[in-house]
This record gives structure tokens, C-alpha cells and sequence, in this order.
């Protein structure tokens, strides 16, 4: 039926329809995390019922799917993470370890919130906002064995972002973005990150100039508070490399663990890094987004 | 005894190989999905992908011709189904800290495409969790009403009705945005 043949409530249907096709598409995440954390847990999924012992559907889901909501759904959450991790070369991180890594090398401040999953989990994240006395950011950092790809400067070019990338004297790769605003976000919000492709990982630090997951909430500052330079050096801190090797062949899902506001420690602030050249461009799936940002409005 | 070995880890590396395409493929839009479903909780919209694909995967030898089970024929359209129900059984299990679901606030008009779509999640967050996923499933993934009552184990007729008492409460809340929206 064509559209003026439409009664009014086809009408609406109609533009419902295209509305939540249009909210949908905004919401935005890098697919390589989430199908890595998925195929971990479904390897174990596969391991108990083999086993003979699978646990009913709300123990599965509950176990150890990562993320952040979890710390609003379980009582007691904050517990460590159950379940075995496979023996590693190097020694296991837990979550607030692995966040205490990150925010010794963020500027000092004070972490409002702060949550963090470890090594057994196959892809340490931390989530965290933290004020540095110039207003809140949120930072997002995690590190995987099963990198999405080398992650390269997207062809098509903006004037509102930029990207840069470099191959590092080690043969790591390295790819600084800073996003400008999205459709659906803040007036003046900014993202930006760094993304680093070692041998056999990935790990990636994004940074935002408010609390991107609090929806709707404006900007808490004007920049995102790390420079490009000092992204860069935290991504290539020596630590990460030494936690990447500690991530079991074999990892079981992890939580994330909600550690209490605390003050942030030191920061050394990070020197010179290579100048790269800097090119505007529209990313084709956004700059990392874990867990998620809106994607430019069609 | 070796050659046997060396087709079984040939097998499950071509399986995990499979699945691993598959998920990096089907990962955004079960995200996209999952956001819609939780009304924006991207958190909980990660986990319930994470989840949806776990499963996935532990069923995945249904994918293969040679399964001794139901075949899976749409591994895609099957996700989805998995990411529909793990939902609907977390909200299930979710007692507190929920938002209320039947109280749409008072609020100006969105005027800017932005606007709107936030307002457009926010309103489908206020649903009930079951008209929230007929809604999602008849409009955002195209289904038709017999294959959303199937994924929700429920009837034609009561997806009908859920649906139509669903989208009067968007529309009492966003009626005109959206219609002049959509003229735009």
C-alpha cells in the first residue's frame, strides 16, 4: 500500500519503523571483543555439558558474562571471579590489579567509579572515571590474545576527526584517533584512543570527555584528558606486554569488579613520542569503541 | 589411532574457524539488537551478546549438515532468537532496580533527530520487557507476527495485542516527533 493510501496508525507504524531503524544504527561497538568473549564462554559452555554437569540457564548466564551491568544485577557482587584459569606463563592479574596497572598510569585524580575483570577472563578491561580536579572522564582499556585485525586509519577522511598510526621499532602498530562528536552525543563530546597490535594481542585505551554511559548527560570537560602523547605511552607501557602473556590459552568468562571510589596515584607524565602524521577521516566503524559509543547519524 | 586424532582437531579448528567468522560478523547487529532490547543499557546489552553467541557456539555442530540434532538452518536469524529469550529471562530473574516500566515522563518534544532517538530508546526502556521485545523483533528485525510468537513462545494474538498497546504508549509519549520525523 503506498503511503498516502496509509491510514494514521499505518502511518505511525511506518515512522516507528524508520525511527528505530535509525536508533538502532547509532549504537556502535567493535565486534572482536564481544565475539571473543562470547566463543570463551561458549567453550565453556560446551566443556560442562560434555562434563555432564551444565548448570541451569540463569547460573550460565550469570557465571561470567563481562560487563558492567552485572554489578547492578547480583548481590554481592564484587566477589572474585569463579571457575579455573588454565596455567599461564606468567602470573594471573585480577581485575582490580589490572586496574590499578591502568590508574597508575593515568593522571592523578580521584576514581568515582571504577570496575575491572582480569587475565582469567581472556580479555582484562577496566572501566573507570576518574577527575582529575578538571571534571570526570570515563576511560575504557582492555587487552585481548585474539586481535580484531590490524587496525589502520579508515580511507574516508573528515575534518572533524583525526588519525594517525605508526609501526612502533618493536613492529608493534599503533593507531591514535580522535573522534569528534556523534550523532546522539553531547555538543562537544570528543573520543578519543589508542589502539596497539603487538604479536598474538591487542590492547586498546579510549578516553572521553564525559560519561559517555550515562546517556543524555553533557560534557564534563572540554578535552578528553590524555593527550595523543601520553595515550601513546600508556598503551606502550612495558606492563601490558607482560599481562598479555599471562592471558590463559584457555580463559574462562570473567566479571567485572566494582572497586570502591579511591584516590588515583601518580602520574608520570610521558615524554615525547614520535610525531605522525596527522590525516581527518571518518572512521567506516568508528575508532574503538568498547563497549560502545553512537556511530555518525546517516 | 593418530590419523583419527588429527580429523577430529581438523574438525573442531574448521568449527572454531567457522564460528569465529560468524560471530565477528554477527556481533554488531545482535549489539544493536541487544541496545534496543535493554533500552539503551549498553552494558547489559554486551553481556546479553556475549551470552547469546556462547550459546551459539555451544550449539554450533547443529550448524553442520551431518548434525544428529535439529539442524540449525539460519544461524543468524537464530542468534537473534537466542539474544531475544536471554533477555527476557534476565529481566526475568532481575527483581530490583528496575525502571518503572509503565510510567512514561512528561517531556518537551525532542526537535533534533538526536534528540529524538535518545527519547525514542528512553520511551522503549520504560516498557514492559515483553511488549519492549515484540516491538524490537516485529520492527527493528522485520519479523512477521507468527515468527515473534514463536521466539517468545507465545500466540499471534498476543503478540497482536502486546504490540498494539506497546506502540500506543510510544505514540502517546512521541507520536508527532516521529510522524514529523519521518516527513522530514
Amino acid at each position: 500500500m503506498s503511503a498516502e493510501h496509509d491510514g494514521p496508525d499505518e502511518r505511525f507504524e511506518r515512522a516507528f519503523s524508520e525511527a528505530l531503524g535509525r536508533a538502532g544504527d547509532a549504537f556502535d561497538t567493535e565486534p572482536g571483543p564481544l565475539a571473543d568473549t562470547g566463543w570463551s564462554y561458549g567453550r565453556r559452555l560446551r566443556r560442562r555439558r560434555r562434563a555432564g554437569t551444565a548448570a541451569g540457564a540463569a547460573a550460565l548466564a550469570l557465571a561470567g558474562v563481562g560487563g558492567a551491568a552485572l554489578g547492578g544485577l547480583l548481590p554481592g557482587q564484587g566477589a572474585a571471579v569463579a571457575g579455573p584459569a588454565a596455567a599461564s606463563p606468567a602470573g594471573p592479574v585480577s581485575g582490580p590489579e589490572f586496574q590499578r596497572m591502568l590508574t597508575e598510569l593515568l593522571p592523578p585524580g580521584t576514581v568515582q567509579e571504577g570496575e575491572g575483570r582480569g587475565t582469567e577472563s581472556g580479555t582484562p578491561q577496566v572501566r573507570l572515571t576518574l577527575d582529575d580536579g578538571h571534571g570526570p572522564a570515563q576511560y575504557l582499556f582492555w587487552i585481548t590474545r585474539f586481535g580484531v585485525g590490524d587496525v589502520g586509519c579508515p580511507a574516508r577522511q573528515t575534518q572533524d576527526d583525526a588519525c594517525t598510526e605508526a609501526t612502533l621499532p618493536d613492529g608493534d602498530h599503533l593507531r591514535l584517533y580522535q573522534a569528534a562528536t556523534r550523532g546522539g552525543e553531547p555538543a562537544g563530546s570528543k573520543t578519543w584512543s589508542a589502539v596497539l597490535t603487538g604479536k598474538g594481542y591487542q590492547l586498546a585505551l579510549q578516553e572521553w570527555n564525559r560519561k559517555p554511559l550515562e546517556q543524555g548527560t553533557p560534557i564534563t570537560r572540554t578535552d578528553p584528558p590524555l593527550t595523543m602523547d601520553q595515550l601513546s605511552k600508556v598503551v606502550t607501557d612495558p606492563r601490558w606486554k607482560e599481562v598479555a602473556e599471562a592471558l590463559p590459552k584457555d580463559p574462562v568468562m570473567g566479571k567485572l569488579v566494582t572497586s570502591a571510589p579511591t584516590p588515583g596515584p601518580g602520574f608520570t607524565p610521558p615524554g615525547d613520542t614520535a610525531a605522525v602524521q596527522v590525516d581527518p577521516a571518518t572512521p567506516q566503524t568508528g575508532p574503538v569503541t568498547l563497549p560502545a559509543f553512537p556511530a555518525p547519524a546517516r | 589411532m593418530e590419523p583419527d586424532g588429527r580429523r577430529t582437531a581438523t574438525r573442531g579448528q574448521r568449527r572454531d574457524e567457522d564460528f569465529q567468522a560468524f560471530a565477528a560478523a554477527r556481533a554488531r547487529p545482535l549489539y544493536r539488537s541487544a541496545c534496543l532490547l535493554t533500552g539503551g543499557d549498553t552494558h547489559l546489552a554486551e553481556d546479553l551478546v556475549q551470552e547469546a553467541l556462547g550459546r551459539i557456539y555451544a550449539q554450533w555442530h547443529r550448524t553442520a549438515w551431518f548434525s544428529s540434532k535439529p539442524r540449525i538452518d539460519n544461524p543468524a536469524g537464530y542468534a537473534h532468537t537466542v539474544l531475544v529469550r536471554a533477555f527476557l529471562s534476565h529481566r526475568g530473574r532481575r527483581s530490583s532496580s528496575e525502571r518503572p516500566v509503565d510510567a512514561v515522563p512528561d517531556a518537551a518534544a525532542p526537535q533534533s533527530d538526536p534528540e529524538l532517538r535518545l527519547a525514542l530508546v528512553d520511551a522503549l526502556g520504560r516498557l514492559a520487557p515483553r511488549d519492549r521485545a515484540v516491538l524490537v523483533l516485529r520492527y527493528w528485525e522485520d519479523r512477521s507476527v507468527e515468527e515473534t510468537a514463536t521466539i517468545l513462545h507465545s500466540t499471534p494474538g498476543a503478540v497482536r495485542t502486546q504490540s498494539f498497546r506497546a506502540l500506543g504508549r510510544i505514540r502517546a509519549v512521541l507520536g508527532s516527533s516521529l510522524e514529523e520525523s519521518a516527513e522530514r
